[in-house]
């Protein structure tokens, strides 16, 4: 008997012999009763037919026993393989988040080297290096006169623009170029104004340079709304002679923004005529 | 005889095939349907063989792969521990 057969088909095999078995017996066993009756007959046969039917059935018995035995063991091997599919997906699982894992990670780290390389970009070189005070002063001069930001209590409806307006323009030296006297006079300033410039109509544009020269770099001449801790004004006046006289000072000013030249109550600018 | 069938005693043929001889001997009209009942047994176990589970390998094979089975799940089991435990960041001492 092959070891490699299965169960089941040596189960099937030992049932066939046994149904065959009984059956030779029982037709034998009529034969010779036949046999018997006209006084013949062979028992020897029918022993041998019977030993054979019982070894073949403690052989089924065998069997049938080593079957559920079988059965059992498939019973527990179902669950092993439920063990083992549920480690699988659990595995799978935990690989699934490695891999998250680590893409973040990368990221991540991609993102720190190009931030490194940018620090150390900033430090080498003494020549490039830019101080950060002297950053922190160049954003607060441009970020002067609220041209980046509008005030804090600007709303809309507000006249306050952060560039010149039309009547500011109409008030200043370019829109006064035409009743600045022609005699190429400059007066001085009056004392007790400090700062101030006088301008004539023959200089009234190299004035304006002057002005912006006078005043520094760190001021504009037309800058037309005062900053919180560095305002100029530029107003215009014209004298009793029609010269057009900018005066140029610093106010120690609010947060909030004057409007220049169209507020009279604020500057000393008076139109001629 | 019959108490060598051992522990599958339901599904012994030896009292059925006893019962016919003595029929016969006796000459019962039983016999035919002895007969009868005989083959009914047969098919019948023939189909509870059909059915039984895991009787489709030979013993040795099936305590192979139950052992494999065995490995695995351990194996398994103890890579998931391994993992789940591992201290992913190891900080350098400088």
């Amino acid at each position: 008997m092959a070891g490699a057969m299965s169960t089941k088909s040596r189960i099937v095999e030992t049932l066939d012999d046994l149904e065959l078995i009984s059956r030779e017996l029982i037709e034998l066993l009529a034969a010779s009763k036949q046999q018997r009756g006209s006084g013949g007959g062979d028992s020897g046969e029918e022993q041998q037919m019977l030993e054979l039917l019982i070894e073949k059935d403690e052989a089924l018995q065998e069997l049938l026993k080593t079957a559920r035995e079988q059965g059992e063991r498939h019973k527990e091997m179902m669950e092993l393989q439920t063990q083992a599919e549920k480690r699988d997906q659990d595995i799978r699982q935990l690989q699934k988040q490695l891999k998250e894992a680590e893409h973040i990670l990368a990221q991540a780290l991609y993102q720190a080297k190009e931030k490194l390389k940018s620090v150390n970009k900033a430090n080498e070189g003494g020549a490039g290096a830019i101080s950060s005070e002297e950053l922190i002063r160049y954003a607060r001069h441009i970020s002067a006169s609220h041209s980046v930001a509008a005030p804090v209590n600007w709303a809309p409806g507000d006249p306050r623009r952060p560039y010149p307006q039309d009547i500011e323009m109409r008030c200043g030296i370019l829109g006064r170029l035409s009743k600045l006297p022609m005699n190429g006079h400059t007066p001085l300033p009056e004392a007790g104004t400090p700062g101030m410039v006088m301008l004539t109509s023959q200089h009234s544009t190299a004035g304006a340079n002057t002005v912006q020269d006078g005043m520094g770099a760190s001021q504009s001449s037309l800058s037309w709304q005062p900053s919180a801790d560095l305002s100029s004004g530029v107003s215009t006046s014209a004298n009793h002679t029609g010269e057009i006289s900018v005066e140029i000072g610093k106010k120690e000013n609010d947060d909030d923004v004057e409007v220049m030249s169209t507020d009279s109550s604020s500057s000393s600018s008076s139109d001629s005529n | 005889m019959a108490a060598q069938a051992g522990t599958g005693n339901d599904m012994s043929f030896l009292p059925l095939v006893h019962e016919i001889i003595r029929g016969m001997d006796m000459e019962s009209p039983d016999v035919n349907q002895k007969i009868t009942e005989l083959k009914t047994k047969f098919q019948k176990c023939r189909t509870m063989v059909e059915e039984m589970p895991g009787i489709d390998c030979s013993e040795e094979e099936q305590k192979q792969q139950i052992e494999q089975l065995r490995q695995q799940v351990t194996t398994k089991t103890d890579l998931l521990k391994k993992y789940k435990n591992l201290c992913a960041f190891e900080l350098p001492r400088s």
